[in-house]
């Protein structure tokens, strides 16, 4: 057993729970819901075990570190994000609507992450200026962060764009709240991801902000969410406007993520 | 001519509206693109290669060169750093007496959230409402309605500052921002193994600026994993004031040193030559070999009548026009006749070619290195950090915790009582409607 098999079959449960989800949204199955969320549970639990499988090979190879420093492993972990988000919203909120999409999500990340001949897969050491504590408090943080949008994100198309049978006063309510819940997460999130990064460029290049592309576009995703949550919490917009802000703020959060890779910079780990 | 108060309200209350508020952050997450897709502080005719010129006359009258020090981009900082303070001074008073005033304020109109009857009277249920209530609530209080009794509690009143904690924070960060720009420094300086320098180059300048005191680089060392990336890069350094030495210590990247609030980042390195040279000379006929060490510019003797000169070192030595690396040159003497010798450290057979009676060849040598060195005195620093702290505690008090007002409301019935929930909680609206329903369901 080896930790690639255990995140390839984690792929193929969350393909199959997010299916599930989308059933029982479609043809409003109730009976689908069970299986649904035990489904997306057991991916959930398979995915983890394949992060801390890859956690004790690293061991094995000697190199003993946290798999948290490139562009396979943070997909892995955004993965693992995203589904154990998505359980503690449907459990906390009662709110089952997301799921579809929320696990597709996890799916894609996940077989990016193994099916792309441009994501290496194989465990390397740290270079220099990845030893640091700082590491995985930097990359879990932004990771939980960019999953809570991701959660917002799906909210905000259901909001939009979800069939009129789907369309009831409650249900707008409960959705529009959620998504709201994500971003203030999120939101929370991000700022303590950035900080942290500005703690360890501080201990590692002796400044704690560089414009460096990351960096900047990591405050530009910080820019668009902290506007979105003064335009809710002050001036009241709620629903499609705010809905609207939240898909761009995602943008924003996907080219912080992949998009500063094709910029020049220090962040080019990959992740 | 208005009055010098009214411009100072209308001033002020432009300053206060979170429409400017938004539009500078959307501004300025507009505006931070452009610095990511232009390269940033690079020489001029890079610009003009990669753009052409008439793009680069633009980018250069909007410096967008240097965007993010510019006029312009440092002014929307500004505004935003006003716009932040006035909010936060003009709400002040306001909050300070919401989150830390007279308590109880606005419960007679809550809105009602369920409705319930008990068989028991109200005077029976008071004591149980209160006991439910205080499991939940700090704060309670009983009050006399003319049909009834009505038992208020509340929480979280204090959670109101929150917002501005994360503002306040903001402005802690800026400042640290503005303090480490004006009295702090950056810079770096490479200093050779054995050396020591007592100051530093700025950066983007070529002005010196004095350490006052000196940093030697006792040793460089880079290691590798198994598969040849680098593992570590580590320098030992040590501090000397007037010529005394204070601290020896390595520094590895993320890890520096710190003297005088002054501190020294791991962050290149270089080689400049070699050193600890020894040569190995065989005899082709017997095979015996001596090995002497010899310094550059030194004649060792190493067999009668033969003597060899290091004359120099090579870090890349063509032989016919191809790179074959690092060389020793050297002369060899037998017997007052002269023979230029190059010796290869990657190719150790090389001078079999020159078919002579001994075969010499470098046994060993050190390469010499100096360590780059970022240099930072940054006082800002503690209140950045500060600034960080109270925003991480503000947005956690200001998004996750909230004001929370329920009232229960008992008068008397028919046959008992009528139990009414009324409450709210702004920040989270699913709650009270919620806990409105088990408290009802716990009084039966």
């Amino acid at each position: 057993m080896t930790s690639s098999l255990l995140i390839s079959i984690a792929t193929f449960v969350y393909g199959l729970s997010g299916l599930l989800y989308f059933c029982a949204w479609i043809f409003k199955s109730t009976r689908l819901n069970l299986p649904a969320t035990a489904t997306a549970a057991v991916g959930l639990g398979i995915n983890t075990a394949g992060f801390l499988l890859r956690w004790s090979e690293s061991y094995v190879l000697g190199i003993g570190r946290i798999p948290l420093s490139n562009l396979y492993e943070s997909l892995v972990f955004y993965g693992l994000a995203i589904a154990a988000l998505y359980l503690v919203l449907e459990r906390l909120m009662n709110i089952r609507i997301a799921g579809g999409f929320a696990l597709t999500f996890s799916f894609l990340a996940l077989a990016y992450a193994s099916l792309s001949p441009s994501v290496g897969s194989q465990i390397r050491p740290l270079m220099p200026a990845l030893k640091s504590n700082w590491l995985s408090a930097h990359v879990m943080t932004c990771f939980v962060g960019y999953a809570a949008f991701a959660l917002s994100f799906a909210l905000s198309l259901l909001f939009l764009f979800r069939p009129d049978a789907a369309r009831s006063e409650e249900a707008s309510f409960d959705i529009d709240e959620a998504s709201h819940q994500m971003i203030l997460l999120g939101f929370l999130f991000l700022s303590i991801g950035i900080i942290t990064g500005a703690v360890w460029a501080n201990s590692a290049w002796g400044r704690y902000w560089g414009w460096d592309p990351k960096e900047t576009w990591s405050l530009i995703t910080w820019f668009i969410y902290a506007s979105l949550i003064h335009v809710r919490l002050v001036r009241g917009w709620s629903g499609k406007k705010t809905a609207v802000l939240s898909i761009i703020g995602f943008a924003a959060v996907m080219f912080t993520y992949f998009g500063v890779n094709l910029l020049p910079g220090l962040h080019s780990y990959g992740a | 001519m208005r009055a010098p108060q009214s411009i100072l309200t209308s001033v002020t209350d432009h300053f206060k509206s979170v429409r400017l508020t938004v539009a500078l952050l959307l501004v300025l997450a507009a505006t931070s693109v452009l610095g990511t897709l232009i390269p940033q502080n690079k020489h001029a005719a890079d610009y003009i290669q990669a753009f052409g010129e008439p793009l680069y006359r633009i980018f250069h009258i909007l410096d967008l060169t240097d965007m993010y020090g510019s006029w312009w981009f440092v002014l929307l900082i500004i505004l935003l750093t006003l716009n932040i303070l006035v909010c936060t001074v003009t709400r002040f008073r306001t909050t300070i007496k919401l989150s830390f005033g007279k308590g109880f304020k606005g419960f007679s109109s809550l809105p009602a959230l369920a409705e319930g009857t008990s068989p028991k009277s109200p005077e029976a249920l008071e004591e149980t409402v209160q006991t439910a209530l205080s499991t939940r609530f700090a704060s309670t209080r009983k009050v006399t309605l003319p049909n009834g009794v009505a038992i208020d509690a509340e929480k979280g009143r204090w959670t109101r500052i929150g917002a501005d904690v994360v503002h306040a924070g903001i402005l802690v960060l800026l400042a640290g921002a503005l303090v480490g720009s004006l009295f702090g420094f950056d810079g770096a300086v490479n200093v050779p193994e054995g050396e020591s320098v007592d100051s530093i180059i700025l950066r983007n300048s070529t002005e010196k600026k004095p350490l006052g005191f000196s940093v030697r680089c006792n040793n460089f060392s880079i290691s590798h994993y198994d598969t040849g990336s680098v593992k570590e890069y580590r320098s030992s350094l040590t501090v000397l004031e007037d010529d005394k030495e204070v601290l020896t210590r390595d520094i590895i990247v993320n890890k520096p040193l710190t003297h005088n609030g002054v501190t020294f980042y791991q962050s290149s390195y270089g080689t400049m030559g070699a050193k600890d040279f020894s040569f190995a000379f065989m005899e082709k006929a017997t095979g015996q070999t001596v090995t002497k060490a010899v310094d550059i510019g030194e004649t060792v003797t190493f067999a009668p009548g033969k003597t060899f000169t290091f004359d120099r070192y090579a870090s890349n030595h063509a032989f016919n026009g191809r790179s074959v690396g690092e060389a020793a040159i050297g002369t060899l003497t037998d017997n007052g006749s002269k023979t230029e010798v190059v010796l290869l450290s990657r190719f150790s057979n090389f001078d079999k070619m020159r078919k002579g009676d001994w075969i010499l060849s470098i046994a060993d040598h050190e390469h010499a290195y100096y360590t780059g060195l970022q240099v930072t005195y940054d006082p800002g620093v503690g209140l950045v950090y500060t600034g960080f702290i109270l925003m991480i505690a503000g947005c956690f008090v200001a998004f996750f915790t909230g004001h929370k007002k329920i009232r229960v409301t008992l008068t008397p019935a028919a046959l008992g009582s009528t139990v009414t929930v009324s409450g709210a909680a702004p920040k989270n609206k699913v709650w009270a409607t919620r806990y409105a329903r088990q408290l009802l369901n716990r009084l039966g």
